[in-house]
């Protein structure tokens, strides 16, 4: 290429038409390349380091397309050599697997809208109001935080069940309708919220409500997304609560539920496997939905004026 | 349309009131209907605190806040029926123009028909119409600034408040924004209370300054009486660019007349009945004499007023230059025609209009003429 540059010369501020456009060409061509020669190596670094992240995820699909038989061999296999849906019928008829899903969508769901509730309107408080013990309150909100979930459990047992609320929807829900974490979240996201905006809408005339309703909330979609998508998660994958609290199958979450196969059939890894997957499945769902609404989000908090 | 009257107003930001430090201290100033009041003076002198109390955002600590005879020191601010323009704009970035011109007055639940007509003429008053479906990411600076304004002017509220709401903008839009401060002004009537520390501004728009310091009004009247009668030391040197000139001195009787006599030995007649006074009054006490830079006068017929210095710099300014002079006493700053010779290293000689000197006791570092304080 390099021969290209000096075919021209720029004699008395005079050159070839035809020879600048073929120059404009060549170097066009060799940026375009040099560009796709970067994306291709970025993109190939990319794969493989996402197989290497993915690939106890990979494996646990794989195994679930086995035939149990399949597994225990001293071979490498990597992949079925006969993949078969069988696990997952098996797994789904074995134990009540859709109602396990259901009742963890139903619980995960509630609790992800009463802590988006709860601690956004928390949040406001501590960052937008101005009341006696104000500092105090948060500070001990805080300090919940460090205790750690273990050492409330009994209690809180002790509480759910003398107001005789053991295995059913309210026991699993109630006790996580709002978190100090949230709460914190919400109030650093407050903090960086232009405070005039607040005051401009007072002095329009507009409550609190109403500022939250139509200007906080539009304006904070995307801490409200990451919330939400961080809260449903950690619902789904409760486990030491709803073991101590459900008794009956029909109140089980997935992730107990999942247990429960394992301990039918003790040999059954590939049906375990199946198992996961199809609980999975949902979990991945939400993550990608809530994804694109916190990139939406994040554009939407881009036009701060 | 109304008028504000604020009575020994005193804010303390302190929770604790025994040591009580105020940011705004007996503030008193009555604001008729109608009027366009600036609140000038130095960073952190207290002037956006007094807006903001007389909008509600922050608490009076003590004094009293009236609004149409209404004692309003606890009226919520959404109820004082004020509208604020903020430095920053404050426009709700998720609403585009219309909706957010419209936001004040949906709230108040006014019909929808109604607020479209009042949005359109809004904004055909400032020049918007083409924008209203923009978002304020997609305006400039200037755009976002009119947008704020027409927001407040939407519900014809008692009066505006601004807090310097020009002073994002650069020179030139600011120089154009201000004019069109000026016309609406005009045409609306609305009192409003502006803050800001630029001058021009302040002299160009205000029909009354009221200059602060340290919390404290030094001085509420017109432009003009700012300028030429300035109640103390502080407000001289605070209006006006360049700022005026002072030279501390003694007064003294020279040669049957009396004199202002500088550190140096320099010294200037005064005439007329003034001198009378000062000799009375102020002989061998110490004065200091304030000339502002535009009452230097370049001819030098031997009067008994000159001052000699080296130039040290000189600004162009177009139509006339700035020299800053090192005389004997001090550093001073004079306007004087392009045409005056002299580059910096020059002598200069410069006669000073005595006529229009002011004089500012040593210790109290009042006008010692001072005449009024209008309010
Ligand atoms: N929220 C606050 N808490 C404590 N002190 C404050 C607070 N707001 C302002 N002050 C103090 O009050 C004084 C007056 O502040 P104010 O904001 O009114 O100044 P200003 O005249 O508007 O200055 P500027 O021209 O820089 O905007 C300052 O000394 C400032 O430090
Ligand atoms: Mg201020």
């Amino acid at each position: 290429m390099a021969e290209i540059n000096e075919t021209i010369t720029m004699e008395n501020w005079q050159y070839n038409e035809q020879e600048i456009k073929r120059l404009h060409i060549a170097m066009n061509a060799r940026a375009l390349r040099k560009r796709r020669i970067r994306k291709t190596v970025l993109i190939t670094l990319n794969i493989v380091m996402a197989v290497f992240i993915l690939f106890p995820l990979l494996y646990t699909v794989s195994v679930s397309l086995m035939p149990s038989d399949q597994l225990f061999t001293m071979d490498m296999n990597l992949l079925p050599k006969s993949p078969t849906l069988d696990n997952y019928a098996r797994a789904l008829t074995q134990v009540p697997l859709v109602r396990f899903i259901l009742n963890s969508f139903l619980v995960a769901g509630c609790i992800t809208l009463g802590q988006i509730v709860t601690c956004s309107l928390a949040a406001f408080a501590f960052s937008f109001l101005e009341f006696r013990g104000k500092n105090v309150l948060f500070m001990l909100v805080m300090a919940t935080m460090m205790v750690p979930g273990e050492a409330t459990i009994i209690s809180n047992y002790l509480t759910v069940s003398s107001m005789g609320l053991l295995d059913t929807y309210p026991v699993l829900i109630l006790p996580s309708l709002t978190s100090a974490m949230g709460i914190f979240l919400f109030r650093q996201f407050y903090m960086t919220f232009p405070k005039s905006l607040y005051e401009s809408a007072k002095l329009d005339g507009c409550g609190n409500l109403k500022f939250i309703v139509k200007i906080l909330i539009p304006l904070t979609k995307s801490a409200i997304g990451a919330m939400a998508v961080y809260t449903f998660i950690n619902a789904w994958n409760m486990y030491m609560w709803p073991l101590l609290v459900t008794g009956s199958e029909e109140m089980r979450t997935v992730q107990i539920g999942i247990s429960m196969l394992n301990s039918v059939d003790a040999q059954s890894i590939t049906l375990m496997m199946a198992g996961v997957v199809a609980i999975i499945i949902p979990s991945m769902v939400i993550f990608i939905v809530g994804q694109k609404q916190l990139i939406r989000g994040m554009f939407s908090g881009a036009v701060k004026g | 349309m109304s008028d504000l009257f604020l009575k020994n107003v005193c804010k303390s930001y302190e929770k604790k009131q025994d040591k009580a430090q105020y940011a705004v201290k007996d503030f008193t100033l009555k604001i008729e209907d109608g009027e366009f009041v600036i609140f000038v003076g130095p960073s952190g002198c207290g002037k956006s605190t007094t807006l903001r109390m007389i909008a509600g955002l922050e608490d009076i600590t003590g004094g009293e806040l009236w609004i149409d005879g209404k004692l309003c020191n606890y009226v919520e601010p959404g109820e004082r029926d004020l509208s604020m323009v903020f430095q920053n704009y404050a426009l709700y970035p998720n609403m585009n123009v219309y909706d957010n011109m419209a936001f004040s007055l949906s709230v108040r639940k006014v019909p929808k028909k109604e607020i479209d007509k009042k949005v359109h003429e809004t904004a055909e008053i400032l020049g918007l119409e083409s924008l209203l479906k923009r978002r304020p990411g997609e305006l400039s600076g200037g755009q976002k600034q009119r947008v704020a304004i027409g927001s407040a002017i939407m519900r014809s509220p008692k009066a505006f408040l601004m807090d310097e709401p020009l002073s994002n903008l650069d020179a030139k839009l600011r120089s154009q924004m201000r004019v069109e401060l000026a016309k609406l002004h005009e045409s609306l009537g609305t009192t409003m209370i502006y803050v800001t520390h630029d001058q021009t501004e302040a002299m160009t728009l205000g029909t009354k300054i009221v200059v602060m310091k340290d919390g404290i009004i030094q001085q509420a009247d017109s432009p003009k009486e700012v300028y030429d009668n300035p109640a103390n030391m502080f407000v001289a040197g605070f209006i006006g660019s360049p700022s005026m000139n002072f030279f501390n001195g003694r007064i003294r009787t020279y040669a049957g007349m009396p004199v202002f006599e500088t550190v140096t030995g320099e010294r200037l007649e005064i005439p007329g009945s003034r001198g009378k006074v000062l000799e009375e009054k102020y002989r061998n006490k110490w004065v200091i004499l304030g000339i502002r830079p535009e009452h230097f006068l370049t001819k030098t017929d031997g009067s008994g007023s000159c001052l000699t210095g080296e130039i040290t710099a000189r600004e162009m300014l177009g139509a006339e230059s700035i020299v800053y002079l090192k005389t004997a006493a001090e550093e001073a700053a004079a306007r004087v025609p392009v045409e005056t010779p002299g580059k910096p290293g020059d002598k200069l000689t410069l006669s000073a209009d005595m006529e229009r000197a002011h004089f500012f006791d040593g210790h109290t570092n009042e006008n010692i003429f001072y005449q009024g304080g209008r309010q």
